[in-house]
């Protein structure tokens, strides 16, 4: 009888441990498990430079969103972002959004410029306005090693 | 006598309709690029004169009033009527100073076009590689249907948005969207455009 008690006391705890690891998984890996109501944008881009599944879609530097899925299109060979955005977050059609880097070396974050043409974007829309990241080795090179006639 | 007036007056309107010229906007576009650096690397042509030369060669092809507008984004409602016509006038002024100064001397690049896509209907990306002084950097030109004609609404340069660029500039400049606030950016691009 005492020792059915113990293993109940005991399984509780690994229970309660166990849903608060999950709770916690949850909450550092950023997925939203109990917010609703958040609209999907779609953005394209040539180069995503490491932009991860998760990352922060910012305005004004305000976090409003995060990554979803990142695919490849298969035909073009071109990065596919799903955007998840706040429903309050209304943004036009010539919205730029850019893939941008936190500081030289930092994680890689999705920025967005709103626009101003008043047609507005709606769930699963596509903006079709985008900046790719911008290579920065690639730059240095340039600069450093300048080109092959001079 | 009256045919040939005819023949020439319709072939004038078929050229400038829609079908027509949408047809091939790479075609245009290099031709109107290539126009372009003509004009900015003509020795002979006079500096004072290399920027008129140049918005007669680019008005065509180059939307200045939705490229401006798209600058301004979400400020772009906060201007009066009179201030939004004074703004496209004083960008355009704008740009087109910036660009037709500091190509003086030197090698004329040369473009490449590398290819087209469409972002939507109605909407496409040519791009090109320019290469200048020995570096080779890629530039695409977004493009629209406007009156019938592809106009280029944004140029990309290393991927780093011309719109976009000026955005985040107006941005800073209209914190609060204040009509001083208007004022003074509207004041600040007089200042710039009469310097030079």
């Amino acid at each position: 009888m005492n020792d059915k008690k113990v293993e109940l006391i005991a399984g509780t705890f690994v229970l309660l441990g166990l849903v608060l690891v999950g709770f916690l998984a949850f909450r550092i890996g950023d997925a939203h498990l109990f917010t609703r109501g958040n609209y999907t944008l779609y953005a394209r881009f040539a180069d995503v430079g490491g932009l991860t599944e998760g990352s922060k879609v910012r305005l004004a530097g305000v976090s409003v969103g995060t990554v979803g899925s990142i695919t490849l299109d298969q035909k073009t060979y071109r990065a596919q972002v799903e955007l998840i955005l706040r429903p309050e977050i209304e943004l036009d059609d010539d919205t730029i959004a850019s893939v941008k880097t936190n500081g030289l070396i930092g994680d890689k974050f999705v920025s967005l410029l709103p626009g101003g043409s008043g047609i507005p974007l709606a769930d699963g829309d596509t903006i079709i306005e985008t900046e790719s990241a911008v290579d920065f080795e690639g730059l240095v090179s340039k600069i450093a090693f300048g080109g092959v006639e001079n | 006598m009256k045919t040939i007036q005819i023949i020439l007056i319709s072939s004038f309107f078929l050229s400038a309709s829609p079908g027509f010229a949408a047809e091939d906007p790479v075609g245009e576009l290099s031709a109107a690029v290539d126009s372009v650096l003509e004009t900015l690397y003509d020795k002979d042509l006079p500096a004072g004169e290399r920027a008129t030369a140049l918005e007669a060669t680019i008005e065509k092809n180059f939307s200045f009033a939705v490229i401006a507008r798209r600058a301004l984004g979400r400020n772009w409602g906060i201007l009066n009527e009179a201030q939004q016509e004074e703004f496209v006038q004083l960008f355009t002024d704008l740009l087109i100073q910036s660009y037709s100064s500091g190509f003086e001397g030197g090698e004329k690049p040369e473009v490449k076009w590398t290819g087209k896509r469409t972002l939507k209907e109605g909407y496409i990306e040519i791009s090109s590689e320019v290469t200048m002084d020995g570096s080779t950097f890629p530039v695409n030109y977004r493009m629209l249907v406007l009156k019938g004609n592809w106009q280029v609404y944004d140029v990309l340069v290393e991927n780093v948005s011309l719109v976009g660029n000026y955005r985040k500039q107006f941005i800073s400049m209209l914190p609060n969207g204040s009509p001083k606030e208007v004022e003074s950016m509207l004041d600040t691009l007089r200042k710039k455009i009469s310097e030079n």
